[in-house]
Protein backbone atom coordinates (compact mmCIF):
# COMPACT_ATOMS: atom_id res chain seq x y z
CA UNK A 1 0.00 0.00 0.00
CA UNK A 2 2.84 2.64 0.87
CA UNK A 3 4.56 1.16 -2.23
CA UNK A 4 1.25 2.12 -4.20
CA UNK A 5 0.87 5.43 -2.78
CA UNK A 6 4.13 7.10 -2.50
CA UNK A 7 4.84 5.84 -6.64
CA UNK A 8 2.12 4.27 -8.50
CA UNK A 9 -0.25 6.54 -7.09
CA UNK A 10 1.46 10.07 -8.79
CA UNK A 11 1.44 7.83 -11.97
CA UNK A 12 -2.51 7.07 -11.49
CA UNK A 13 -3.45 11.04 -10.88
CA UNK A 14 -1.36 12.60 -13.95
CA UNK A 15 -2.83 9.49 -16.41
CA UNK A 16 -6.55 9.86 -15.01
CA UNK A 17 -5.97 13.78 -15.89
CA UNK A 18 -4.98 12.91 -19.07
CA UNK A 19 -7.58 10.36 -19.65
CA UNK A 20 -10.74 12.89 -18.25
CA UNK A 21 -8.88 15.81 -20.55
CA UNK A 22 -9.30 13.34 -23.65
CA UNK A 23 -12.61 12.17 -23.06
CA UNK A 24 -13.53 16.22 -22.51
CA UNK A 25 -11.79 16.67 -25.56
CA UNK A 26 -13.97 14.25 -27.55
CA UNK A 27 -16.94 14.61 -26.06
CA UNK A 28 -17.58 18.39 -25.46
CA UNK A 29 -14.53 20.84 -26.58
CA UNK A 30 -11.92 20.42 -28.72
CA UNK A 31 -10.35 23.86 -28.01
CA UNK A 32 -6.20 24.19 -28.24
CA UNK A 33 -5.98 24.94 -24.37
CA UNK A 34 -7.88 21.23 -23.39
CA UNK A 35 -5.70 19.42 -26.17
CA UNK A 36 -2.58 21.50 -24.84
CA UNK A 37 -3.53 20.16 -21.47
CA UNK A 38 -3.61 16.37 -22.78
CA UNK A 39 -0.52 16.13 -24.11
CA UNK A 40 0.69 17.97 -20.86
CA UNK A 41 -0.81 15.25 -18.98
CA UNK A 42 0.59 12.26 -21.09
CA UNK A 43 4.19 13.59 -21.08
CA UNK A 44 4.03 14.33 -17.36
CA UNK A 45 2.39 10.44 -17.19
CA UNK A 46 5.56 9.40 -19.71
CA UNK A 47 7.85 10.85 -17.11
CA UNK A 48 6.43 9.59 -14.09
CA UNK A 49 6.25 6.21 -15.48
CA UNK A 50 10.16 6.93 -16.47
CA UNK A 51 10.69 7.44 -12.79
CA UNK A 52 9.22 3.96 -11.79
CA UNK A 53 11.50 1.71 -14.00
CA UNK A 54 13.99 2.59 -11.56
CA UNK A 55 13.39 3.71 -8.33
CA UNK A 56 16.69 3.40 -6.91
CA UNK A 57 18.40 6.11 -9.58
CA UNK A 58 18.57 10.35 -8.91
CA UNK A 59 14.93 11.43 -10.59
CA UNK A 60 15.86 15.27 -9.83
CA UNK A 61 15.79 16.21 -13.62
CA UNK A 62 12.92 14.17 -14.14
CA UNK A 63 11.07 16.20 -11.86
CA UNK A 64 12.45 19.61 -12.54
CA UNK A 65 11.78 19.07 -16.64
CA UNK A 66 8.00 18.05 -14.74
CA UNK A 67 7.44 21.64 -13.02
CA UNK A 68 8.76 23.40 -16.11
CA UNK A 69 6.15 21.86 -18.33
CA UNK A 70 3.58 22.24 -16.14
CA UNK A 71 4.18 25.76 -15.78
CA UNK A 72 4.36 26.56 -19.14
CA UNK A 73 1.11 24.26 -20.06
CA UNK A 74 -1.29 25.57 -16.93
CA UNK A 75 0.19 29.31 -18.23
CA UNK A 76 -0.65 28.77 -21.73
CA UNK A 77 -4.50 27.06 -20.11
CA UNK A 78 -4.81 30.36 -18.09
CA UNK A 79 -4.04 32.67 -21.35
CA UNK A 80 -6.47 31.29 -23.30
CA UNK A 81 -9.14 31.13 -20.82
CA UNK A 82 -8.34 34.99 -19.79
CA UNK A 83 -10.41 37.58 -21.33
CA UNK A 84 -8.44 40.68 -20.28
CA UNK A 85 -4.98 41.54 -21.95
CA UNK A 86 -3.77 42.30 -18.74
CA UNK A 87 -4.45 39.56 -17.14
CA UNK A 88 -2.94 37.74 -20.32
CA UNK A 89 0.21 39.61 -19.86
CA UNK A 90 0.12 37.89 -16.24
CA UNK A 91 -0.05 34.60 -17.46
CA UNK A 92 2.62 34.93 -19.90
CA UNK A 93 4.72 36.31 -17.77
CA UNK A 94 4.42 33.39 -14.74
CA UNK A 95 4.97 31.10 -17.77
CA UNK A 96 8.44 32.98 -18.75
CA UNK A 97 9.46 33.05 -15.00
CA UNK A 98 9.05 29.66 -14.69
CA UNK A 99 11.04 28.53 -17.84
CA UNK A 100 13.93 31.32 -17.08
CA UNK A 101 14.37 29.73 -13.43
CA UNK A 102 14.63 26.56 -15.00
CA UNK A 103 17.40 27.41 -17.44
CA UNK A 104 18.97 29.56 -14.36
CA UNK A 105 18.92 26.32 -12.51
CA UNK A 106 20.43 23.85 -15.38
CA UNK A 107 23.34 26.03 -14.56
CA UNK A 108 23.39 25.18 -11.06
CA UNK A 109 24.40 21.15 -11.45
CA UNK A 110 21.72 20.56 -7.89
CA UNK A 111 20.87 16.93 -8.30
CA UNK A 112 18.53 17.21 -5.84
CA UNK A 113 14.86 17.95 -5.83
CA UNK A 114 14.59 21.87 -7.04
CA UNK A 115 11.88 23.25 -4.01
CA UNK A 116 12.20 26.58 -5.73
CA UNK A 117 11.10 26.15 -8.93
CA UNK A 118 8.49 23.85 -8.21
CA UNK A 119 7.40 26.47 -5.55
CA UNK A 120 7.46 29.07 -7.69
CA UNK A 121 5.29 27.32 -10.57
CA UNK A 122 2.61 26.50 -7.57
CA UNK A 123 2.70 30.59 -6.34
CA UNK A 124 2.50 31.54 -9.84
CA UNK A 125 -0.22 29.09 -10.79
CA UNK A 126 -2.25 30.01 -7.54
CA UNK A 127 -1.94 33.49 -8.74
CA UNK A 128 -3.61 32.95 -11.62
CA UNK A 129 -6.48 30.98 -9.94
CA UNK A 130 -6.81 34.12 -8.19
CA UNK A 131 -7.14 36.10 -11.27
CA UNK A 132 -9.63 33.63 -13.16
CA UNK A 133 -11.75 33.65 -9.74
CA UNK A 134 -11.57 37.69 -10.16
CA UNK A 135 -12.86 36.92 -13.73
CA UNK A 136 -15.28 34.67 -12.50
CA UNK A 137 -17.23 37.35 -10.54
CA UNK A 138 -16.72 40.29 -12.79
CA UNK A 139 -18.92 38.42 -15.03
CA UNK A 140 -20.77 36.45 -13.60
CA UNK A 141 -24.14 34.12 -15.51
CA UNK A 142 -27.38 32.78 -14.91
CA UNK A 143 -25.05 29.28 -15.90
CA UNK A 144 -24.50 27.11 -12.57
CA UNK A 145 -20.42 27.49 -12.07
CA UNK A 146 -20.77 23.50 -11.77
CA UNK A 147 -21.58 23.22 -15.37
CA UNK A 148 -18.26 24.69 -16.13
CA UNK A 149 -15.46 22.21 -16.77
CA UNK A 150 -12.81 24.76 -16.11
CA UNK A 151 -13.89 26.06 -12.96
CA UNK A 152 -13.79 22.18 -12.30
CA UNK A 153 -10.02 22.20 -13.42
CA UNK A 154 -8.98 25.20 -11.28
CA UNK A 155 -10.19 23.70 -8.15
CA UNK A 156 -8.32 20.38 -8.69
CA UNK A 157 -5.15 22.97 -9.41
CA UNK A 158 -5.81 25.06 -6.37
CA UNK A 159 -6.01 22.08 -3.90
CA UNK A 160 -3.11 20.14 -5.30
CA UNK A 161 -0.27 23.09 -5.83
CA UNK A 162 -1.89 25.08 -2.37
CA UNK A 163 -1.89 21.65 -0.33
CA UNK A 164 1.26 21.06 -1.83
CA UNK A 165 3.19 23.95 -1.42
CA UNK A 166 4.90 23.29 1.78
CA UNK A 167 5.99 20.20 0.89
CA UNK A 168 7.37 21.78 -2.47
CA UNK A 169 8.84 24.09 -0.05
CA UNK A 170 10.82 21.96 2.27
CA UNK A 171 11.51 18.77 0.57
CA UNK A 172 14.52 20.23 -0.44
CA UNK A 173 15.89 21.24 2.51
CA UNK A 174 14.80 17.33 3.90
CA UNK A 175 16.41 16.02 1.57
CA UNK A 176 19.57 18.08 2.42
CA UNK A 177 18.99 17.36 5.98
CA UNK A 178 18.80 13.96 6.23
CA UNK A 179 21.82 13.14 3.49
CA UNK A 180 23.99 15.88 5.73
CA UNK A 181 23.21 13.83 9.03
CA UNK A 182 21.76 9.90 9.43
CA UNK A 183 20.62 8.67 5.99
CA UNK A 184 18.92 5.47 7.14
CA UNK A 185 15.92 3.78 5.64
CA UNK A 186 13.67 4.83 8.23
CA UNK A 187 14.37 8.60 7.12
CA UNK A 188 14.12 7.98 3.81
CA UNK A 189 10.89 6.64 4.05
CA UNK A 190 10.11 9.33 5.68
CA UNK A 191 10.37 11.70 2.53
CA UNK A 192 8.85 8.88 0.02
CA UNK A 193 5.80 8.80 3.14
CA UNK A 194 5.96 12.91 2.57
CA UNK A 195 5.98 12.73 -0.91
CA UNK A 196 3.38 10.07 -0.86
CA UNK A 197 1.41 12.64 0.54
CA UNK A 198 1.70 15.05 -2.07
CA UNK A 199 0.43 12.12 -4.78
CA UNK A 200 -2.70 11.73 -2.26
CA UNK A 201 -3.29 15.89 -3.17
CA UNK A 202 -2.17 15.08 -6.61
CA UNK A 203 -4.56 12.17 -7.36
CA UNK A 204 -7.40 14.23 -5.37
CA UNK A 205 -7.13 17.13 -8.12
CA UNK A 206 -7.63 14.39 -10.54
CA UNK A 207 -10.29 13.23 -8.88
CA UNK A 208 -12.34 16.39 -8.73
CA UNK A 209 -11.30 17.02 -12.51
CA UNK A 210 -12.62 13.91 -13.64
CA UNK A 211 -15.41 14.55 -11.43
CA UNK A 212 -16.47 17.10 -12.53
CA UNK A 213 -16.14 16.00 -16.26
CA UNK A 214 -19.02 13.10 -14.99
CA UNK A 215 -21.11 15.78 -13.36
CA UNK A 216 -21.05 18.04 -16.75
CA UNK A 217 -22.01 15.00 -18.96
CA UNK A 218 -24.55 13.71 -16.81
CA UNK A 219 -26.15 16.89 -16.55
CA UNK A 220 -25.76 17.30 -20.33
CA UNK A 221 -27.58 14.04 -21.22
CA UNK A 222 -30.73 14.52 -19.01
CA UNK A 223 -31.25 17.57 -20.79
CA UNK A 224 -31.10 16.09 -24.26
CA UNK A 225 -33.05 13.64 -22.92
CA UNK B 1 15.11 11.37 13.58
CA UNK B 2 12.90 12.93 16.23
CA UNK B 3 13.61 16.93 14.50
CA UNK B 4 12.61 15.14 11.16
CA UNK B 5 9.76 14.15 12.52
CA UNK B 6 8.85 17.10 13.97
CA UNK B 7 9.43 19.25 10.90
CA UNK B 8 7.62 16.41 8.92
CA UNK B 9 4.22 17.03 11.65
CA UNK B 10 4.70 21.08 10.98
CA UNK B 11 4.89 19.94 7.39
CA UNK B 12 1.84 17.94 7.64
CA UNK B 13 0.06 20.94 9.45
CA UNK B 14 0.98 23.23 7.01
CA UNK B 15 -0.09 21.28 4.45
CA UNK B 16 -3.44 20.44 6.15
CA UNK B 17 -4.26 24.43 6.47
CA UNK B 18 -3.01 24.99 3.10
CA UNK B 19 -6.06 22.69 1.87
CA UNK B 20 -8.47 23.39 4.17
CA UNK B 21 -7.73 27.19 2.62
CA UNK B 22 -8.08 25.32 -0.49
CA UNK B 23 -11.48 24.18 0.16
CA UNK B 24 -12.48 27.27 1.83
CA UNK B 25 -11.96 29.63 -1.50
CA UNK B 26 -13.74 26.92 -3.62
CA UNK B 27 -16.81 26.57 -1.17
CA UNK B 28 -16.74 30.66 -1.13
CA UNK B 29 -16.67 30.99 -4.79
CA UNK B 30 -20.23 28.58 -5.20
CA UNK B 31 -21.55 30.11 -2.38
CA UNK B 32 -20.71 34.02 -3.56
CA UNK B 33 -21.97 32.93 -7.02
CA UNK B 34 -25.20 31.49 -5.40
CA UNK B 35 -25.83 34.82 -4.07
CA UNK B 36 -25.18 36.74 -6.37
CA UNK B 37 -27.46 35.06 -8.99
CA UNK B 38 -30.38 35.13 -6.36
CA UNK B 39 -29.53 39.14 -6.09
CA UNK B 40 -29.57 39.30 -9.84
CA UNK B 41 -33.01 37.39 -10.06
CA UNK B 42 -34.32 39.63 -7.12
CA UNK B 43 -33.31 42.48 -9.17
CA UNK B 44 -34.92 41.53 -12.51
CA UNK B 45 -37.85 40.38 -10.50
CA UNK B 46 -38.53 44.01 -9.46
CA UNK B 47 -37.47 45.54 -12.45
CA UNK B 48 -40.02 43.96 -14.13
CA UNK B 49 -42.74 44.50 -11.54
CA UNK B 50 -41.91 48.00 -11.64
CA UNK B 51 -42.41 48.05 -15.19
CA UNK B 52 -45.79 46.36 -14.97
CA UNK B 53 -46.28 48.97 -12.38
CA UNK B 54 -45.45 51.63 -14.67
CA UNK B 55 -47.97 50.14 -17.20
CA UNK B 56 -50.84 49.81 -14.52
CA UNK B 57 -49.99 53.55 -13.37
CA UNK B 58 -49.44 55.05 -17.01
CA UNK B 59 -53.12 53.07 -17.64
CA UNK B 60 -54.75 54.65 -15.09
CA UNK B 61 -53.44 57.89 -15.90
CA UNK B 62 -55.08 57.67 -19.17
CA UNK B 63 -58.60 56.57 -18.18
CA UNK B 64 -58.22 59.43 -15.06
CA UNK B 65 -57.26 61.99 -17.80
CA UNK B 66 -60.17 60.27 -20.30
CA UNK B 67 -62.80 60.67 -17.36
CA UNK B 68 -61.68 64.53 -16.37
CA UNK B 69 -61.53 65.19 -20.47
CA UNK B 70 -65.42 63.79 -20.99
CA UNK B 71 -66.37 65.99 -18.35
CA UNK B 72 -64.80 68.99 -19.86
CA UNK B 73 -66.27 68.60 -22.97
CA UNK B 74 -69.71 67.95 -21.04
CA UNK B 75 -69.39 70.66 -18.70
CA UNK B 76 -67.17 72.78 -19.80
CA UNK B 77 -66.69 73.01 -23.66
CA UNK B 78 -70.43 72.27 -24.40
CA UNK B 79 -71.96 74.76 -22.05
CA UNK B 80 -69.79 77.38 -23.69
CA UNK B 81 -70.81 75.86 -26.92
CA UNK B 82 -74.61 75.91 -26.20
CA UNK B 83 -74.09 79.81 -24.71
CA UNK B 84 -72.83 80.51 -28.21
CA UNK B 85 -75.57 79.38 -29.74
CA UNK B 86 -78.58 80.39 -27.65
CA UNK B 87 -76.70 83.84 -28.48
CA UNK B 88 -76.60 83.51 -31.52
CA UNK B 89 -80.39 82.43 -31.68
CA UNK B 90 -81.29 85.64 -29.35
CA UNK B 91 -78.90 87.62 -31.69
CA UNK B 92 -81.24 86.48 -35.08
CA UNK B 93 -84.62 87.46 -33.37
CA UNK B 94 -83.83 90.57 -31.23
CA UNK B 95 -82.25 94.13 -32.32
CA UNK B 96 -79.64 94.28 -30.31
CA UNK B 97 -77.57 91.98 -32.54
CA UNK B 98 -73.80 93.93 -32.70
CA UNK B 99 -73.41 93.23 -28.52
CA UNK B 100 -74.86 89.92 -28.53
CA UNK B 101 -72.90 88.42 -31.58
CA UNK B 102 -69.66 90.20 -29.39
CA UNK B 103 -70.48 87.86 -26.79
CA UNK B 104 -71.43 84.95 -28.88
CA UNK B 105 -67.98 85.34 -30.39
CA UNK B 106 -66.04 85.64 -27.09
CA UNK B 107 -67.44 82.76 -25.46
CA UNK B 108 -66.67 81.08 -28.86
CA UNK B 109 -62.90 81.90 -28.35
CA UNK B 110 -63.21 80.97 -24.64
CA UNK B 111 -64.43 77.64 -26.22
CA UNK B 112 -61.65 77.42 -28.48
CA UNK B 113 -58.80 78.03 -25.97
CA UNK B 114 -60.56 75.52 -24.15
CA UNK B 115 -60.58 72.92 -27.14
CA UNK B 116 -56.64 73.71 -26.96
CA UNK B 117 -55.94 73.03 -23.33
CA UNK B 118 -57.78 69.47 -23.97
CA UNK B 119 -56.12 68.87 -27.00
CA UNK B 120 -52.88 68.91 -25.33
CA UNK B 121 -54.02 66.26 -22.73
CA UNK B 122 -54.79 63.90 -25.69
CA UNK B 123 -51.29 64.25 -27.02
CA UNK B 124 -49.52 60.95 -28.36
CA UNK B 125 -45.99 62.33 -26.02
CA UNK B 126 -48.01 63.10 -23.09
CA UNK B 127 -45.29 60.82 -21.41
CA UNK B 128 -42.59 61.81 -22.85
CA UNK B 129 -43.54 65.29 -21.98
CA UNK B 130 -45.00 63.97 -18.33
CA UNK B 131 -44.56 67.28 -15.28
CA UNK B 132 -45.31 65.97 -11.91
CA UNK B 133 -45.36 69.68 -11.20
CA UNK B 134 -47.52 70.76 -14.23
CA UNK B 135 -49.50 68.18 -13.32
CA UNK B 136 -49.99 68.56 -10.11
CA UNK B 137 -51.26 72.20 -10.70
CA UNK B 138 -53.53 71.04 -12.67
CA UNK B 139 -55.23 68.52 -10.33
CA UNK B 140 -54.94 71.43 -7.93
CA UNK B 141 -57.12 73.52 -10.36
CA UNK B 142 -59.21 70.68 -10.88
CA UNK B 143 -60.24 70.27 -7.20
CA UNK B 144 -59.84 73.80 -5.95
CA UNK B 145 -62.54 74.74 -8.99
CA UNK B 146 -65.21 72.28 -6.99
CA UNK B 147 -64.89 75.79 -4.30
CA UNK B 148 -65.42 72.80 -1.46
CA UNK B 149 -61.76 71.53 -1.22
CA UNK B 150 -58.52 73.71 -1.24
CA UNK B 151 -55.50 72.36 -2.54
CA UNK B 152 -52.39 74.58 -2.39
CA UNK B 153 -49.16 73.40 -3.55
CA UNK B 154 -45.74 74.68 -2.23
CA UNK B 155 -42.90 73.23 -4.48
CA UNK B 156 -39.81 74.59 -3.92
CA UNK B 157 -37.32 72.04 -5.19
CA UNK B 158 -37.22 71.02 -8.79
CA UNK B 159 -37.75 67.61 -9.39
CA UNK B 160 -35.10 66.31 -11.35
CA UNK B 161 -35.99 62.58 -12.07
CA UNK B 162 -37.16 60.39 -15.22
CA UNK B 163 -40.38 61.35 -16.52
CA UNK B 164 -41.85 57.66 -15.67
CA UNK B 165 -40.63 58.15 -12.39
CA UNK B 166 -42.27 61.39 -12.21
CA UNK B 167 -45.35 59.60 -13.24
CA UNK B 168 -45.11 57.28 -10.57
CA UNK B 169 -44.85 60.18 -8.00
CA UNK B 170 -47.50 61.50 -9.47
CA UNK B 171 -49.99 58.73 -8.92
CA UNK B 172 -49.14 58.59 -5.57
CA UNK B 173 -49.94 61.90 -4.83
CA UNK B 174 -52.89 61.37 -6.67
CA UNK B 175 -53.95 58.66 -4.33
CA UNK B 176 -53.54 60.29 -1.55
CA UNK B 177 -55.49 63.65 -2.25
CA UNK B 178 -58.27 61.27 -3.37
CA UNK B 179 -58.28 59.25 0.09
CA UNK B 180 -58.03 62.99 1.42
CA UNK B 181 -61.01 64.12 0.09
CA UNK B 182 -63.10 59.91 0.30
CA UNK B 183 -62.20 58.86 3.02
CA UNK B 184 -60.86 61.68 5.23
CA UNK B 185 -63.78 64.22 3.92
CA UNK B 186 -61.07 67.15 4.02
CA UNK B 187 -61.44 70.30 2.90
CA UNK B 188 -57.82 71.77 3.01
CA UNK B 189 -55.25 69.67 1.51
CA UNK B 190 -51.76 71.13 1.57
CA UNK B 191 -49.13 69.30 -0.71
CA UNK B 192 -45.16 70.14 -0.58
CA UNK B 193 -42.19 68.96 -1.22
CA UNK B 194 -38.31 68.34 0.79
CA UNK B 195 -35.11 67.54 0.10
CA UNK B 196 -32.57 65.87 1.41
CA UNK B 197 -29.15 64.90 -0.42
CA UNK B 198 -30.68 62.86 -2.30
CA UNK B 199 -33.88 62.03 -1.19
CA UNK B 200 -37.34 63.77 -1.74
CA UNK B 201 -39.99 63.72 0.58
CA UNK B 202 -43.85 64.72 -0.77
CA UNK B 203 -46.11 65.26 2.09
CA UNK B 204 -49.86 65.42 1.26
CA UNK B 205 -51.20 66.54 4.29
CA UNK B 206 -54.90 67.14 5.36
CA UNK B 207 -57.69 68.36 8.00
CA UNK B 208 -59.57 65.02 7.03
CA UNK B 209 -61.01 62.89 9.97
CA UNK B 210 -58.24 60.62 10.05
CA UNK B 211 -57.40 57.14 10.36
CA UNK B 212 -55.57 54.53 12.68
CA UNK B 213 -52.62 54.14 10.17
CA UNK B 214 -51.72 50.76 12.18
CA UNK B 215 -54.94 48.97 12.12
CA UNK B 216 -54.98 46.84 8.85
CA UNK B 217 -58.50 47.09 8.12
CA UNK B 218 -57.68 50.87 7.54
CA UNK B 219 -55.46 49.87 4.77
CA UNK B 220 -56.79 50.39 1.19
CA UNK B 221 -56.22 49.62 -1.68
CA UNK B 222 -54.78 53.40 -2.31
CA UNK B 223 -52.60 52.79 0.91
CA UNK B 224 -51.12 49.88 -0.24
CA UNK B 225 -50.91 50.99 -3.73
CA UNK B 226 -48.45 53.96 -2.51
CA UNK B 227 -46.57 51.81 -0.44
CA UNK B 228 -45.49 49.16 -2.95
CA UNK B 229 -45.40 52.46 -5.66
CA UNK B 230 -42.76 53.39 -3.33
CA UNK B 231 -41.50 50.16 -2.63
CA UNK B 232 -40.67 49.60 -6.18
CA UNK B 233 -39.19 53.33 -6.58
CA UNK B 234 -36.54 52.52 -3.73
CA UNK B 235 -38.68 54.57 -1.30
CA UNK B 236 -40.79 54.23 1.25
CA UNK B 237 -44.02 55.80 2.51
CA UNK B 238 -45.09 56.71 5.85
CA UNK B 239 -48.93 57.50 8.01
CA UNK B 240 -49.36 59.71 11.17
CA UNK B 241 -53.01 60.56 11.64
CA UNK B 242 -55.12 61.98 14.26
CA UNK B 243 -58.43 63.66 14.86
CA UNK B 244 -57.06 66.85 13.52
CA UNK B 245 -55.81 65.35 9.76
CA UNK B 246 -53.61 62.68 7.92
CA UNK B 247 -50.00 63.43 6.91
CA UNK B 248 -48.62 60.80 4.12
CA UNK B 249 -44.72 61.33 3.79
CA UNK B 250 -43.86 59.47 0.26
CA UNK B 251 -39.84 59.58 0.61
CA UNK B 252 -38.21 58.37 -3.04
CA UNK B 253 -34.38 58.99 -4.15
CA UNK B 254 -34.15 61.53 -6.94
CA UNK B 255 -31.61 60.44 -9.21
CA UNK B 256 -32.11 56.70 -9.24
CA UNK B 257 -32.84 54.99 -12.79
CA UNK B 258 -34.96 52.26 -12.86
Amino acid sequence: MKFFISYILEFLAFFANFIALSVFCLKISTGFRYRLLCAYYLLASALIAKTLLDITVNNAHLYSILYVITGLSVSYYFYDLFTSAGKRLLAIAVGLCTLAYYLLSLQNKDIIFDSVGYALTSVGIVFLIFLYLHQLFSNITEEPLTNNFDFWFVCSQLIYHLGSFVIFLTYHRLIEKIMEGDYSSENRAILTYLWGIHNVLLFLGSLLTASGLIWILSRRKSQLS
Amino acid sequence: MDIISQEITVILIGSAFFLLVAIGIIILVLFYQKKQLMYTHEKSRLQHQYHQELLKTKLETQEATLNWLGKELHDNLGQLLNSSKVLIGVAQRTNNTQETLTTAGETIGQAITELRMLSKSLSQEWLEKFNFEENLKAEANRINATREITMTIELTEHLNMPRDRQLMLFRMVQEATQNSIKHGMASVIKIFATQQDTMLTVTVEDNGKGFDPTDPAKQGFGTNSIKHRALLMGGSARWSSGSGGTVVNILVPQNTST
